[in-house]
C-alpha cells in the first residue's frame, strides 16, 4: 500500500507535466493475491501488483485517454506527449462534453490489518480450516484471496480523491461422489470471511445431493439461494438500469421504470456504506456515492447514469460511473438486495412441491428488450416435496424474463448473505417465487 | 532485460527450486470507437511488467510486478519463491513436467502493414464513414465501429535454458447497427458480434472486411429484423454460419477438451468437462465428417504464436478425428499425468498472470460441400448467423445459443425471408452427431475471439476458430420463455 501522501506528491507531479492541458486523472494501485486449490491440494498460488495511471484529456470538445503502468518522469512526458498527438487526431465529441465539477472529498480508508499484512502461508492456513471442516470423504475446490486497492482521482480542476480498501474472499465447491455443494464470501477483512459455517453448508449440500434424480422441465415454484438471488439481479442491473440505454429506448426500464415489478418488501439498493460489502467510495471521475436506491417497496425507482450519459442527455450523473474508455456505461457496483421477513426453513415448510436451486452457472441474456435471461443450475439442486428437501435433481436450464420472476417472488427471507459474485461481492437474501420456467435438462 | 531476468533465474536456481522462468511483457493496446457517424473514444494503453513462476518441490508460486529494477524483480522472485513453499507444504502429490527440448528462438506474426504506423485520423475516418452510413436507415438509432490494435513483446527465460522472443500484433474491428421499432430493437453486426473480427495480421486484415461496402447492407437487416416474426418452436434442419459455428466449437469443443478442466482445476468457477479420461479414443463425440484440431501454427490465426508461455512449440493436434473424441488442450504438467508432450497450450493474457491452459485455434476441419449444396439439401429450414448469446453447463453439455438472424431455407433454396430472436439449444455429442455436411476449404476461415474468459484471477484471451458453415439435422429451434 502506497498511502495518501504519496497520491498527494502525484497530485503535485501530474499536474507539472500536464501544465496547460484539461485532463481528469485516476491512479490505481492493485496489491492482489489468489491461492487456488482443487482435489483437495492447492495447484495454483499467485501475487500482482500494478500501479496504473489513465489520463482523460480534452480540448475543442475532443477527447483522448492514455493509460500507462510507467509513472517514471519519462513515462509522464511520453503520456503527454501521446495525449497531445492524439488529440490532435481525434474528431469533436457530438454532445458538449466537461469534466466533472472538482469536488475535494475526504480521504476514505478502509483497510484491515489481516489484508495488508496476509501473506501466502496465511492464506494456506484458511485452505486448511476448509479442509478440515470438509472432511475426508469430501473434495474441495476453490480460492482464497486478498487485495488492498488504491485509487485516487485528480484533475486539471483542482480535484483530488483518495481511497485505500482492503478485500478477502473465497468459493467453494465441495464434491462429494456425483453429489457437489458451492458456497463463496466476501469480506473487508480476513477474520470476517465467515467461512467457516457456510463451507459446512457447502459440505451438507454435497453429501445430501448424490445420486440424483431428473425431473421434467416445466414451471416450478423455487427457492432459490443467496448465490442465485445475487446472479439474477446482477443481470438486473446490467440489462436494465443503465441511464445511456433507456435514454437510447433499448433497455427494459422504458417499460417498467417506476412501475411496481415486485411485492412490497423487495428493495434493491446501490450502498457502498452497507456493512456487508467492499465500498467503492468514489466512482472512477471522484464523484462520492452514496446510498442508491434501485428498486424501493416492490417500485422499480431508478436507473444510474455514467458522467458521459449525464452530459449527453442533460441528466444528473449518479455516481456510478465505472469506465473511463466507456463514458457511457454505468453500474451499481455494491449491489445490496435487501431482506424480507420469512425465515427461509419456513419458505421450504410452506412449499407443497418445488425446487431449491442453490446457485445458477453461466447465466447470459437472450433478449435484452425484454430481460429474458437463461443458465443452469449447479451445485445443490433439490425436489420440495411436502415442505421437505426431500431429493437431488440433475441440473436444468431456466429461461426466465426477469420482470416475470419479480412479479412472481412469494416470499423474501430476512437472512441475508455477502456472496463473492461473478464481478463483485452482492448482497443477497433467499428468494421463494413461483412459475420460474425450466426450459430443458442435462440428458 | 534479458541479462535482469537472467539473474533472477540463476538466484532462483541458487534456492534450489526445481524449475522457474520468467515472462517480460510489453503490451501497447489502441482502441478507436465511433457512434452514428462520431468518434466516441480514443484509447492507447502501455502496460510493461514481469512474471515469475517457480516449482519448489511440489508446490507452485507466482508473483508479478510491474517495476523494472533489479532489486524489484529480486522482491518478486523472492515472494514466487515463499508462495511456492507455501503451496509445498499442503503438497501430496508429484509435480512432473512433460519433456520439452530447450529453445533459442524468435518468432513474428506475420504483418504486411504495422497497424500502429497508420495514422490515427485515417482510422477515425474511416469509423466516423461506416457508422454514419448505417444511420441513413430510418429505425437505425445506434451505429457503433470499433477498431482495436495490440502489440505484445514477450520475453521468456527458463531455467531449462529457453530463451524466446516474440513480437505478435493483433488486428481487429467490427461493426453494428441497432434499429429500434415498436416491438424492441434488433442488432447486426458484421463480420462478427460482440466487437468483430480478429487476427495476427496487421492493417491489412481491416483493408480486407470492406466495412464501408457492407454498412448499408447491416443496417438495412436490422431494420428488416425489428419488423420480423420469430421462428415457431420446433425441430429444424439448420445450416449454422462460420462466424457461429466459431463460438460453437469454442464452448462445447474448445474449453471440454482442456485438460485441468477435466482435472477439476476450474471446477469451482467455469466447471469441469464431460471429456473424462475414458473417453479418449472411444467417445463417438460426432459424425465421422466431425473433424477438430487445435492449431497455433495457422497464419494470421488469433491464437497463434510460436511459443506457448511456459515455452512449448507452437503445434498443431487432433482434438476429434472422424467424430472420435481423441485428444485434450495442455500444459506440460498436466500432459505428463497423462503421458504425452504438451501441445503448447499453456499460456497467460499478460506478464501479470500465471499461464494456464487455453485454447489457441480450436478449428472445425472443411468437408466436401459448396454452400449452395448445403441449403440445397434442406427441405425446410434455417441458416442461423451471428451470435446474439450463449450459455453452457458445467460440463459443457447442455447448451443454448441464440443468433441475430435466421434466414428461411425452403425447397433447397434461401427465400429472402428472415426471423428474429432464433435460439438452438442441445447436448453437445447429440448435436455434433447431428452434423451431416460441412462446406469446403473456399468457405472456411479463421475468426477471432477476443474475449474468453478463465482462471482465477480471471484471464481473458485471444482464441481463434476455424470454420465453414455446416449443416445439421433436426436441431431444435426456439424456446418456452
Amino acid at each position: 500500500m502506497k498511502g495518501e501522501d504519496f497520491y498527494r506528491g502525484l497530485f503535485r507531479i501530474i499536474n507539472e507535466h500536464l501544465m496547460g492541458m484539461k485532463f481528469l486523472s485516476v491512479v490505481s494501485n492493485r496489491d492482489h493475491s489468489l491461492t487456488r486449490f482443487a482435489n483437495s491440494q492447492i495447484h495454483q498460488n499467485v501475487s500482482e501488483k500494478e500501479t496504473k495511471i489513465t489520463v482523460l484529456a480534452t480540448e475543442d470538445n475532443k477527447i483522448a485517454l492514455v493509460s500507462s503502468n510507467d509513472l517514471t518522469l519519462s513515462g509522464m512526458k511520453l503520456l503527454r506527449e501521446k495525449l497531445e498527438s492524439m488529440l490532435k487526431q481525434a474528431a469533436p465529441l457530438e454532445y458538449e462534453f466537461s469534466l466533472p465539477v472538482p469536488s475535494m472529498g475526504y480521504p476514505l480508508e478502509n483497510v484491515s490489518e489481516s489484508v495488508l499484512k496476509s501473506s501466502a502461508e496465511d492464506r494456506a492456513k484458511v485452505f486448511d480450516d476448509i479442509l478440515r471442516s470438509a472432511g475426508d470423504d469430501v473434495k474441495v475446490f476453490g480460492y482464497v484471496s486478498t487485495e488492498v486497492y488504491e485509487k485516487s482521482v485528480i484533475s486539471s480542476g483542482g480535484m483530488f480523491t483518495y481511497e485505500a480498501t482492503s478485500s478477502a474472499g473465497f468459493n467453494l465447491v465441495a464434491i462429494k461422489d456425483d453429489g457437489s455443494g458451492y458456497t463463496s464470501g466476501a469480506s473487508s477483512s480476513v477474520e470476517n470471511l465467515g467461512y467457516s459455517e457456510k463451507v459446512l453448508r457447502a459440505v451438507e449440500f454435497a453429501k445430501k445431493s448424490v445420486n440424483p434424480v431428473e425431473i421434467d422441465p416445466g414451471n416450478y415454484t423455487v427457492i432459490l439461494g443467496p448465490e442465485a438471488v445475487a446472479e439474477l439481479f446482477f443481470y438486473f442491473t446490467y440489462v436494465a438500469t443503465n441511464g445511456y440505454a433507456h435514454e437510447m429506448k433499448m433497455s427494459p426500464s422504458n417499460r417498467y421504470l417506476n412501475q411496481k415489478i415486485g411485492p412490497d418488501n423487495l428493495s434493491v439498493y446501490d450502498d457502498p456504506e452497507h456493512p456487508g460489502q467492499i465500498p467503492w467510495f468514489y466512482d472512477i471521475v471522484g464523484k462520492k456515492r452514496e446510498r442508491f436506491p434501485v428498486v424501493e417497496n416492490g417500485v422499480f425507482k431508478n436507473i444510474v447514469y455514467s458522467h458521459g450519459s449525464s452530459l449527453r442527455f442533460s441528466k444528473k450523473a449518479t455516481g456510478h460511473t465505472v469506465s473511463l474508455e466507456n463514458l457511457d456505461f454505468a453500474i451499481p457496483v455494491n449491489l445490496v438486495i435487501n431482506g424480507g421477513e420469512t425465515p427461509v426453513e419456513e419458505m421450504i415448510s410452506s412449499t407443497e412441491k418445488g425446487v431449491y436451486v442453490n446457485r445458477f452457472h453461466y447465466m447470459n441474456i437472450v433478449d435484452p428488450f425484454e430481460a429474458l435471461l437463461t443458465g443452469m443450475t449447479r451445485d445443490g439442486t433439490f425436489l420440495i416435496e411436502k415442505g421437505k428437501l426431500t431429493r437431488a435433481i440433475k441440473n436444468m436450464r431456466f429461461n426466465v424474463k426477469f420482470f416475470d420472476f419479480t412479479k412472481n417472488i412469494e416470499a423474501i427471507s430476512n437472512e441475508t448473505e455477502t456472496v463473492s459474485g461473478s464481478y463483485f461481492p452482492i448482497v443477497a437474501p433467499y428468494m421463494k417465487a413461483n412459475n420460474f420456467t425450466f426450459s430443458s435438462k442435462t440428458a | 532485460m534479458q541479462q535482469k531476468v537472467r539473474k533472477v533465474l540463476e538466484y532462483l536456481d541458487s534456492k534450489g527450486v526445481r524449475y522457474a522462468d520468467a515472462r517480460h511483457e510489453e503490451h501497447i493496446l489502441q482502441e478507436i470507437v465511433a457512434e452514428n457517424g462520431v468518434l466516441k473514444s480514443i484509447t492507447l494503453e502501455t502496460s510493461v511488467g514481469t512474471g515469475i513462476r517457480v516449482l519448489y518441490e511440489n508446490g507452485w508460486g507466482f508473483a508479478a510486478t510491474d517495476e523494472k529494477g533489479n532489486e524489484a524483480l529480486m522482491r518478486a522472485a523472492q515472494k514466487a519463491l515463499e508462495t511456492a513453499i507455501a503451496s509445498n507444504r499442503r503438497s501430496k502429490s508429484k509435480v512432473e513436467l512433460a519433456e520439452e527440448p530447450v529453445h533459442k528462438a524468435n518468432f513474428n506474426s506475420p504483418v504486411i502493414k504495422d497497424p500502429f504506423t497508420v495514422p490515427e485520423g485515417e482510422k477515425v475516418d474511416l469509423l466516423r464513414k461506416v457508422t454514419s452510413e448505417m444511420t441513413r436507415t430510418e429505425s437505425v438509432k445506434r451505429a457503433m465501429g470499433t477498431m482495436r490494435f495490440r502489440k505484445i513483446e514477450k520475453l521468456f527465460l527458463s531455467t531449462e535454458g529457453s530463451e524466446i522472443n516474440q513480437s505478435i500484433t493483433v488486428s481487429g474491428a467490427g461493426i453494428s447497427a441497432t434499429a429500434i421499432g415498436e416491438s424492441g430493437f434488433q442488432v447486426r453486426s458484421y463480420p462478427s458480434s460482440f466487437g468483430g473480427d480478429y487476427s495476427t495480421k496487421g492493417w491489412e486484415f481491416i483493408q480486407n472486411m470492406n466495412l464501408l461496402d457492407k454498412a448499408p447492407e447491416i443496417a438495412s437487416e436490422a431494420d428488416a429484423l425489428v419488423k420480423a416474426e420469430e421462428i415457431t418452436p420446433g425441430e429444424y434442419d439448420v445450416v449454422i454460419s462460420g462466424n457461429q459455428l466459431a463460438l460453437q466449437v469454442h464452448e462445447s469443443c474448445g474449453h471440454p477438451t482442456e485438460l485441468d478442466r477435466v482435472f477439476g482445476s476450474e471446477l469451482s468457477f467455469a466447471g469441469g468437462s464431460f471429456l473424462t479420461l475414458d473417453k479418449v479414443g472411444t467417445l463417438k463425440y460426432g459424425s465421422d465428417v466431425v473433424n477438430i484440431v487445435a492449431d497455433a501454427t495457422v497464419e494470421g490465426g488469433l491464437g497463434s504464436f510460436g511459443y506457448d508461455d511456459e515455452g512449448v512449440e507452437a503445434q498443431k493436434s487432433f482434438l476429434v478425428k472422424n467424430g472420435v473424441f481423441v485428444g485434450y488442450l495442455m500444459d506440460r504438467q498436466t500432459a505428463s499425468t497423462i503421458g504425452v508432450r504438451s501441445n503448447g497450450a499453456s499460456r497467460a493474457d499478460s506478464w501479470s498472470h500465471v499461464p494456464i491452459i487455453r485454447m489457441t485455434n480450436i478449428n472445425l476441419l472443411p468437408g466436401n460441400y459448396s454452400f449452395d449444396e448445403l441449403i440445397s439439401g434442406i427441405d425446410y429450414g434455417f441458416l442461423l448467423d451471428t451470435n446474439k448469446s450463449w450459455s453452457i453447463d458445467d460440463l459443457r453439455l447442455n447448451f443454448q445459443f441464440a443468433t441475430e438472424i435466421a434466414y428461411e431455407i425452403k425447397a433447397g433454396k434461401l427465400t429472402g425471408k428472415i426471423f428474429k430472436n432464433p435460439v438452438y439449444y442441445d447436448i453437445t455429442p447429440s448435436f455434433w452427431n447431428k452434423c451431416d455436411g460441412i462446406s469446403n476449404e473456399k468457405h472456411w476461415r479463421v475468426w477471432g475471439v477476443p474475449n474468453c474468459g478463465k482462471g482465477q484471477p480471471m484471464q481473458v484471451m485471444h482464441v481463434g476458430h476455424g470454420t465453414a458453415p455446416a449443416r445439421f439435422r433436426g436441431l431444435k429451434v426456439g424456446v418456452k420463455k
